[in-house]
């Protein structure tokens, strides 16, 4: 059965499909909109990460995808491992663990199988499961091992920034991300779009919920079928199409309302009056910064120096 | 020079007393000019040097704050509110000879040793002889202005934790048929989390949530709003049509309806005041009219239950009357029950039949209004400051006081009949 046409067309079209299926549904069940929230905003906490140089919180995730780019897969693992450490000593709150896993391994998983799926190697290649012409036409023959390491090496390149630049966004408060890019002598309209940007995602997910609660008290059914109701699925689908119209013109009020008060905000607190910006808080240099520094040069030295001599080096 | 636009307008009133304060502190010992811009008249009014009152775009006063309410009908033209001392100093004059009184403090020490306080004691005793029963917790009755009908909200030893805090602590609640009931307390004691619950929004961690005996299950909205209206601070958030009609119609378009609804669609545009907007875009209508529009659209069907949630934050004294003649009519004409949670201590919660306050996720107090704001002491403590009026009494009066007026104009009668002999009652005129 199972090697008959049908049997592995249907083998095929589960190994195909299976990823992008759950995918969605994993991130709605264990993450949704306030996970996404939860996801990039700062958690203020009592930390040793938190009160670190908003400088060098700045650098690591720069340099550390700059490692990512330069070192082949081996010292990647080591480079990924120094990646995921800070994350211990943050301890994060076990809501954000969950949504931080999911959103990790969710685009992890879907890197890493694609890759299997669609990134072939040179003949002879040796497939883990090849597709019956039934489904190859979609293009794809099969499932190779080659193309699932590959998808793995490329997927953690990709979570080192991702991780890195998490780790920065939960641990530093807006305002030391405006503070430290005024000490990069960047023009201080830099820090306040990236202050405006960072601010900009957790308050439309708010907005969202905000509007589709109330479109819910309004009367309009934003009820989820049960998985096994797939008659109901379709008009699920439907009904949220016809939701996000609705709820547009109330998001687009909102949002511009949002940035005219913003504008008025930053007029009436006279930003950009002088060339210098002061601050609240001034961070001074401390044992943990200047250790924090001597890892991160030594790091990139390090690997810049290994290159050189063609240890660790990327092959191209 | 620090300006400040509507800055108390989410605050609880011990809240904004201590923001009031901090302000005062500045001006006095930093010497910091400091602009408010407030509707909350009664809480700024003694803290001021000088009161500018504008109307349409002009200053029409710039007086020191004695001075600025010496005429109250002007104020009264504008449609912006007066100071509850103001307005007490006015109806009994001869009890003020001092001047206008700006802060109950003020006022109570003009009605020292005076008549007013004997009045009105004769009078709160002339109350005392005709007792209500006593049915609530806490000690606090419930008067018999209370429509007896059935429990249509409950609340059955009902917690909410939020990573780890309780914001609702084993909370048993009913609210009847037909009742008027105000949620009051400090900002995070509970109230709107506790109200959220009757249309499935969060989830008891204990406990059971019922509409008519029927339980309100977690999540389930849509099903819930048909019962529960439920209107958001944020009103402008519940607009989705591109004109007032389709906006109406909204619910009928989504949903099934009764066969004989309270409100249908052509009795909210006469009823709300919409006939000729009809196809005016919502977002044309003024702040209040959005609010009126979403609350008409809200009522279009037939809920049992009218939750609102701060209606009026940062309305004008003038909006805020519109908004509860508004609230007193739908009553009139569809017997809703009606549950709000409220800042509003001196408008809108002293309106309410029944007033329930919440302090640290819990029930601290249970009762008709005139009870529940005798208890000064028991409302500060959980940061709620009682109505100006009900504070003076309580000055007047001592803290054993069992129930007190709510309004000027009952205070003015109850002191004028108290100083005469004549009977209370027959002075006692409707609430502004």
């Amino acid at each position: 059965m199972m090697s008959s046409l049908l049997g592995r067309t249907l083998i095929a079209y589960l190994i195909v499909f299976a990823v992008p299926m759950v995918l969605p549904v994993a991130f709605i069940k264990l993450v949704g909109l306030g996970g996404l929230r939860d996801l990039v905003t700062y958690e203020a906490r009592d930390t040793p990460l938190h009160t670190l140089d908003p400088r060098l919180k700045v650098l690591y995730p720069v340099a550390m995808g700059v490692l990512s780019i330069i070192l082949n897969w081996d010292f990647m693992l080591i480079v990924f491992a120094l990646t995921v450490l800070p994350w211990i000593w943050l301890r994060p709150s076990r809501q954000r663990v969950r949504v931080l896993l999911v959103m990790v391994i969710g685009p992890a998983l879907t890197g890493f199988w694609s890759q299997g799926l669609y990134y072939l190697p040179n003949p002879p290649i040796h497939y883990l499961y090849q597709f019956p012409w039934t489904i190859s036409w979609l293009g794809s023959p099969g499932i190779t091992s080659y193309g699932l390491v590959f998808g793995l090496e490329q997927t953690s390149r990709v979570l080192v920034t991702v991780s890195t630049s998490m780790l920065i966004l939960v641990s530093t408060d807006v305002g030391d991300f405006t503070w430290a890019f005024e000490r990069f002598r960047m023009p201080p309209q830099v820090g306040f779009a990236l202050t405006a940007a960072l601010r900009f995602l957790p308050d439309m997910i708010s907005r969202t919920t905000l509007v589709l609660r109330a479109v819910e008290l309004r009367g309009y059914d934003l009820s989820r079928p049960r998985w096994y109701q797939v008659p109901m699925w379709w008009d699920y689908v439907r009904r949220v199409s016809r939701c996000v119209v609705l709820i547009t013109v109330p998001l687009l009020v909102g949002s511009l309302r949002g940035t005219t008060t913003m504008a008025m905000v930053a007029d009436a607190r006279g930003f950009g009056v002088h060339r210098r910006r002061g601050s609240l808080r001034e961070h001074r240099l401390t044992a943990v910064d200047v250790g924090g520094y001597v890892v991160l040069v030594l790091l990139v030295g390090a690997a810049i120096v290994l290159t050189h001599f063609h240890i660790g080096a990327r092959p191209y | 020079m620090l300006v400040l636009d509507e800055p108390l307008s989410d605050l609880d009133p011990v809240g904004a007393q201590e923001v009031l304060g901090t302000l005062r502190r500045l001006a006095g010992e930093e010497g910091v000019g400091v602009v408010i811009i407030e509707h909350r008249v009664d809480e700024v009014a003694p803290w001021a040097d000088r009161v500018v009152l504008m109307d349409a775009g002009r200053v029409t006063l710039d007086q020191p704050p004695r001075n600025a309410w010496r005429d109250p009908a002007a104020w009264a033209r504008i449609g912006v509110g007066v100071p509850d001392m103001v307005r007490l100093a006015h109806a009994l004059p001869d009890a003020f000879p001092a001047g206008l009184p700006l802060s109950v403090e003020e006022a109570a020490a003009q009605l020292a040793g005076g008549w007013v306080g004997p009045a009105l004691a004769r009078a709160a005793a002339a109350r005392t002889d005709h007792p209500q029963p006593t049915t609530g917790r806490d000690g606090v009755s419930r008067s018999d202005s209370i429509a007896p009908g059935p429990p249509v909200l409950s609340w059955d030893g009902v917690s909410v934790d939020f990573r780890g805090v309780r914001a609702v602590d084993e909370i048993t609640l009913s609210v009847d048929e037909g009742e008027w009931v105000a949620v009051i307390g400090a900002n995070g004691s509970g109230k709107s989390t506790l109200t959220g619950l009757t249309v499935g929004l969060g989830q008891p961690s204990a406990g059971r949530v019922s509409f008519r005996g029927r339980p309100i299950r977690p999540g389930k909205v849509f099903q819930h709003a048909a019962q529960v209206a439920l209107l958001l601070q944020a009103a402008d958030e519940m607009l989705f049509e591109e004109t007032v009609i389709g906006e109406l119609a909204f619910g009928t378009r989504f949903r099934a309806m009764p066969p004989d609804p309270v409100l249908d669609v052509e009795d909210a545009i006469e009823f709300f005041g919409f006939a000729g907007l009809e196809q005016t875009s919502p977002w044309e209508l003024s702040q209040g009219g959005r609010q009126r529009l979403a609350l008409a659209a809200l009522l279009v069907g037939a809920p049992g239950v009218l939750v609102l949630d701060e209606p009026t934050t940062g309305q004008d004294a003038e909006h805020m009357r519109a908004f509860l003649r508004l609230l007193e009519a739908v009553r009139a004409r569809t017997g809703l029950t009606v549950l709000t949670v409220t800042h509003d201590i001196r408008g809108l919660a002293s309106r309410a039949a029944r007033v329930v306050l919440l302090g640290e996720g819990r029930v601290q107090l249970d009762g008709p209004a005139a009870q529940v704001f005798a208890r000064t002491r028991e409302l500060e403590r959980w940061g709620v400051l009682a109505p100006p009026v009900a504070r003076l009494q309580a000055e007047l009066l001592g803290p054993g006081a069992r129930d007190v007026l709510l309004t000027v104009e009952e205070l003015a009668a109850a002191a004028s009949s108290g100083r005469t002999g004549a009977p209370a009652a027959a002075g006692i005129s409707g609430r502004p």
